[in-house]
């Protein structure tokens, strides 16, 4: 077999290539690679690989660590030993450029200048995929400059602008990160049956007082489209006793099966947005117990499940765990139902040293920093270390210990070694 | 084998042609089975299958297997309205799922290099998922065990590379 033997039958490259394009996983061809070069030189060629992927599609890969964004700009936070993809993960934090030194350059200011926060900002991450924005003057922040990059490849793509017809529906937007923005771009799964250009899908959303403006823009086709969403929708005021605002809900945005969820605790509602239908719809989803939008994560249950990983404010004796819920039709409308307690091992007499990081594909991203209760710390920079837990084994399992930067955002960084990567974009 | 070549016959597929393996086993079949390979088909097209076709890197027992695998799936291919589809469909199926059960190391290979060089796509499909089924949940040295595959790495090339793909263990 192209420098090996089946038995004493010598088989020509291209059956090699016709069998292990059948594998099943990008993870048994990572093993099929680890047999001989050959297999190697095979299976990392990138012809190879969109053979592959067109066959079996996307696969998002192994769980390689953290990325962040922060206004220091962005971290990867690479899987340690003993983690299984601690090399993977450090293979890729060696191959990648995480700083997007690659995009159009942004004007260069000093820290006093009030043109500092003109440069690209990461707005999302996902199957290897970046969306970062910026805007061409700080007021003008509804609709920026969108770029979708691979820091793998590092290649890019500048998104053209939404047209002015579309625009024209999207009136008084509200702000989100802080207030830098009044849009919430993101990327959307997007199945790759294509074997030679990769392709992707931006979902552009923003908040307006009675309405959610929503546009999708295919690489297909590179056409920016309205998405259909209901009227009447308020979600603006903020409205917690603790004066929780609103980005609690706007810019938390899970994926599960198809779907985007933005959940709002307080009125029990769900914004929906369907990837397929491509529609957005308000769910009533009544929640089982007063959980706040920030303790709350919805996960890629089993067998096309929506799942909900959820844990209290408080944890009366110090018992601190994690819940697992399921959302279920009953007669009378969707509810959760609790899967599963999971105990966890941090003590949580004295505030609770836990929060809720990021979660994607079945996995919950959990940040721990001994010492200090997690109440509030994402406001100042702070040593953690990052755990994950998924809907399959429910058990802890730690990624690395991590730097984070005040008020960063963070996703769980899924992806391949750079061996089996291919350009994203 | 000749119960199998009868049969052919009497489906009344046309011309019948002679396949020579290398161990000169003879098998006759109708045209319409012998043009599953695409090798023959050609063949037939360019007439040239007049004294017999040949196979001098396919044995007489690997023979029998793609003359059987393809006296089955004759109809099949033909396409042609036949009211017996349906159940021929699920005979079809659980004869490829016996067949390619029953293959093991060094017949499966064997077999394959036969469907690749006589370009039977189908049995090609079936026989190289049947390899990759083998290979999917085995760790690098049981791969290089069950298909003999030669590690041809450096110690310190095989630990880097183990490292490296040390995620894809623990499926």
């Amino acid at each position: 077999m192209a420098g090996a033997a089946a038995g004493e039958t010598q088989v020509p490259d291209d059956v090699v290539d016709e069998i292990l394009v059948r594998l099943p996983s990008r993870s048994s061809l990572a093993r099929a690679a680890a047999t001989c070069s050959a297999f190697r030189a095979l299976v990392s060629s990138p012809r190879f690989l969109r053979r592959h992927r067109a066959r079996h599609g996307p696969c998002p890969g192994a769980l390689l660590g953290s990325f962040a964004f922060s206004s220091e700009g962005g971290a990867f936070h690479p899987a340690e030993p003993p983690h299984a993809s601690a090399a993977a993960a450090r293979a890729v934090a060696a191959a990648a450029d995480f700083s997007f030194a690659f995009l159009p350059p942004s004007p260069v200011v000093g820290d006093d200048d009030p043109r500092r926060g003109l440069g690209w900002i990461v707005r999302d991450h996902r199957d290897g995929r970046f969306l970062l924005d910026r805007v061409a003057s700080l007021d003008d922040n509804v609709f920026p400059e969108l770029a979708v990059c691979d820091p793998l490849s590092r290649r890019y793509v500048v998104l053209p602008p939404i047209p002015r017809e579309l625009a024209a529906a999207v009136d008084r937007p509200l702000g989100v990160i802080g207030g830098r923005r009044r849009c919430e771009p993101f990327l959307a799964p997007c199945d790759a049956d294509a074997e030679s250009e990769p392709a992707f899908a931006v979902i552009w959303t923003a908040r307006c007082p009675r309405k959610v403006v929503a546009f999708a823009f295919a690489s297909r086709d590179g056409r920016w489209r309205a998405l259909p969403s209901p009227e009447c929708f308020v979600w603006s005021r903020h409205r917690s006793p603790f004066g929780c605002p609103v980005h609690a809900v706007w810019n938390r945005r899970f994926y599960a099966h198809g779907c985007f969820y933005w959940l709002d605790c307080l009125t029990h509602r769900w914004l929906v947005l369907d990837t397929r239908a491509m529609e957005i719809t308000v769910k009533q989803i009544p929640s089982p117990a007063g959980y706040w939008e920030e303790h709350v994560a919805v996960v890629e249950g089993e067998d096309g499940k929506v799942g909900v990983f959820a844990h209290d404010f408080y944890h009366a004796g110090g018992e601190a765990c994690l819940y697992y819920y399921t959302i279920v039709n009953g007669g009378d409308g969707p509810r959760w139902r609790l899967e599963r307690t999971v105990p966890l091992p941090w003590p949580a007499a004295h505030g609770r040293p836990y929060s809720i990081r990021a979660a994607a594909n079945g996995s919950l991203i959990l940040e721990v920093s001994h010492g200090t209760p997690a109440f509030m710390t994402s406001y100042r920079s702070r040593d953690v270390e990052l755990y994950r837990i998924d809907v399959k084994s429910f058990e802890l399992e730690m990624i690395c210990r991590a730097r984070c930067a005040a008020g960063d955002i963070a996703w769980a960084y899924f992806g391949f070694p750079p061996l089996l990567s291919l350009p994203t974009v | 084998m000749a119960a199998a070549a009868a049969e052919a016959t009497i489906d009344g597929g046309g011309k019948m042609i002679i396949l020579i393996s290398a161990d000169g086993k003879r098998f006759e079949v109708t045209e319409a089975v012998a043009s599953q390979s695409q090798l023959i088909s050609n063949m037939i097209e360019d007439d040239c299958t007049e004294n017999g076709v040949r196979l001098p890197n396919v044995d007489g027992d690997i023979l029998t297997m793609v003359v059987d695998y393809c006296n089955m799936h004759a109809g099949d291919a033909a396409a042609d309205g036949d009211t017996t589809k349906a159940s021929s469909t699920e005979e079809l199926k659980k004869f490829d799922a016996e067949l390619v059960q029953a293959l093991e190391n060094p017949v499966l290979f064997k077999l394959i290099l036969a469907a690749n060089f006589l370009n039977i796509k189908s049995l090609l499909d079936m026989t190289c998922q049947r390899v990759a089924d083998m290979m999917s949940g085995k760790t690098p040295e049981q791969m290089r065990e069950t298909f003999s595959i030669e590690n041809d790495f450096t110690p310190e090339e095989e630990a880097a590379i183990r490292q490296e793909n040390a995620w894809a263990f623990d499926d």
